[in-house]
């Protein structure tokens, strides 16, 4: 009988080169009960419920009263290792939003990626806010198949198991030929050696600053390394914002003084 | 009803479950265009009915029909297992944009959503799909369908407007 559900599950897709083809693997078939669905949240969720709360809507403008919220979202929760980049990624864009507002001379500068972003921020709301009204629905009033109600529980009949009488051995072989086969990548990025952090460097500006109340900042920096000098800068602007310092440069490109206040 | 829609009707009932379109065309020998007409004489046959058939892009189900949905559902005593947010975000993009690749997936929710596919597949609630040689799509399943009391895809809310991939 071709239509057995044992028959089904071994079933090879046939078809036409280029036709939509049924994927029939064993671990991805729709027989595991109870399965719990995992909890976690991605960057964009914790923004929207970021902007619910603080009652913004999702443009440039106010994403970035949602720099520092986030900030703080990321320090307090424990995100896992495989989302943290994506986290990352928000984080910075976010920053770049801000400095833009700050920095006027910056406006012409990412304008795509923000609007890349914002775009794409306002297209998962809008799919976010779709799942929740199938939440809403869900198993109200389920249209059931033909044995939901019979005796025993189909589901657990079609779960799979592995075939009576393979032994170990066999399994243990398939693995050994399965990842020989398999070729070994070598990387083509290599790492490099972290720089100072932005707390380390903060606190380097702020050990100077109490032996003498100015700085020059080129003079400081001279000698480091391009990526720490780009957080030497987001340093003092930090310490400028909480208003440990002050910052003077009479044109651009010109020299950069840090008074102690 | 014409032969064709008897003999899937028929097929449909004895599997008891969802059957790849594939298979149902193999089995009463018709082409995809002679199979698309008999589903729709067998849906239209089915609106008198207390059965309605399911259709995905892949697989047709026979299933109660949503109207004695709320008369069977004082008989249901399944406990209702609740989806997590980040479960129905993706099931909401998979379900108005599917098929569609996992990278699609992971662009617009802003994050790598491999542990949930996964999830929602062991749950049966989406299906991969693999055009020759090209990344695996993704799309609901009947199973899908079937908890919201649907039975395709376009009755979901707004559908044309969130199905539109040019949506900005």
């Amino acid at each position: 009988m071709a239509l057995t559900p044992a028959l089904r599950q071994t079933l090879s897709p046939i078809g036409e080169r280029g036709t939509m083809q049924y994927v029939n693997i064993f671990f991805m078939h729709p027989a595991f009960p109870d399965v719990k669905i995992d909890q976690f949240e991605g960057p964009y969720d914790v923004l929207v419920e970021l902007a619910k709360k603080q009652k913004v809507n999702l443009s440039e403008i106010s994403l970035q009263k949602l720099t520092e919220p986030f900030l703080i979202y990321i320090q307090e929760h424990n995100i896992p290792p495989e989302s943290v980049a994506s986290f990352i990624i928000v984080a910075s864009t976010l920053l770049l939003i801000k400095a833009r507002e700050m920095l006027p001379q910056l406006k012409q500068e990412e304008e795509e990626e923000i609007t890349d972003f914002t775009q794409r921020l306002q297209l998962y709301e809008r799919y976010r806010k779709a799942g929740e009204h199938f939440g809403l629905q869900w198993g109200k009033a389920p249209l059931l198949p033909a044995s939901f109600f019979a005796e025993g529980n189909k589901k657990a009949t079609q779960a799979f198991s592995f075939p009576a009488g393979l032994l170990p051995e066999a399994l243990a072989d398939a693995l050994k030929q399965k990842t020989a086969s398999i070729p070994v990548i070598q990387p083509k990025a290599h790492l490099t050696q972290r720089g100072k952090s932005l707390t380390e460097i903060l606190s380097l500006f702020q050990t100077r600053l109490t032996t003498s109340s100015i700085l020059n900042f080129q003079e400081s920096i001279h000698g480091i390394s391009r990526q720490e000098q780009a957080v030497s800068f987001l340093a003092i602007l930090e310490m400028a914002r909480n208003q440990e310092v002050q910052l003077e440069q009479l044109e651009a490109f010109g020299t950069l003084v840090v008074h102690k206040i | 009803m014409n032969q064709i829609s008897q003999r899937i009707e028929a097929l449909l009932f004895t599997a008891g479950e969802a059957v790849p379109k594939t298979e149902l065309q193999e089995l009463t020998k018709t082409s995809e265009g002679e199979l698309t007409a008999a589903l729709q004489e067998l849906e239209q046959h089915t609106q008198e009915s207390g059965l309605t058939i399911i259709i995905t892009a892949t697989h047709v189900q026979l299933v109660t029909s949503p109207n004695v949905a709320g008369f069977l559902a004082q008989f249901n005593k399944d406990t209702n297992h609740e989806l997590s947010k980040a479960a129905l975000e993706t099931l909401s993009l998979i379900a108005y944009r599917g098929p569609l690749v996992r990278f699609e997936i992971d662009a617009i929710r802003g994050v790598d959503s491999t542990r949930i596919i996964r999830q929602l597949f062991l749950r049966g609630l989406v299906r991969q799909l693999r055009m020759s040689s090209k990344a695996p799509q993704y799309d609901v399943t009947e199973e899908f369908l079937s908890h919201l009391g649907i039975t395709t895809k376009h009755e979901l809310p707004n559908f044309t407007e969130l199905a539109a991939h040019n949506l900005s």
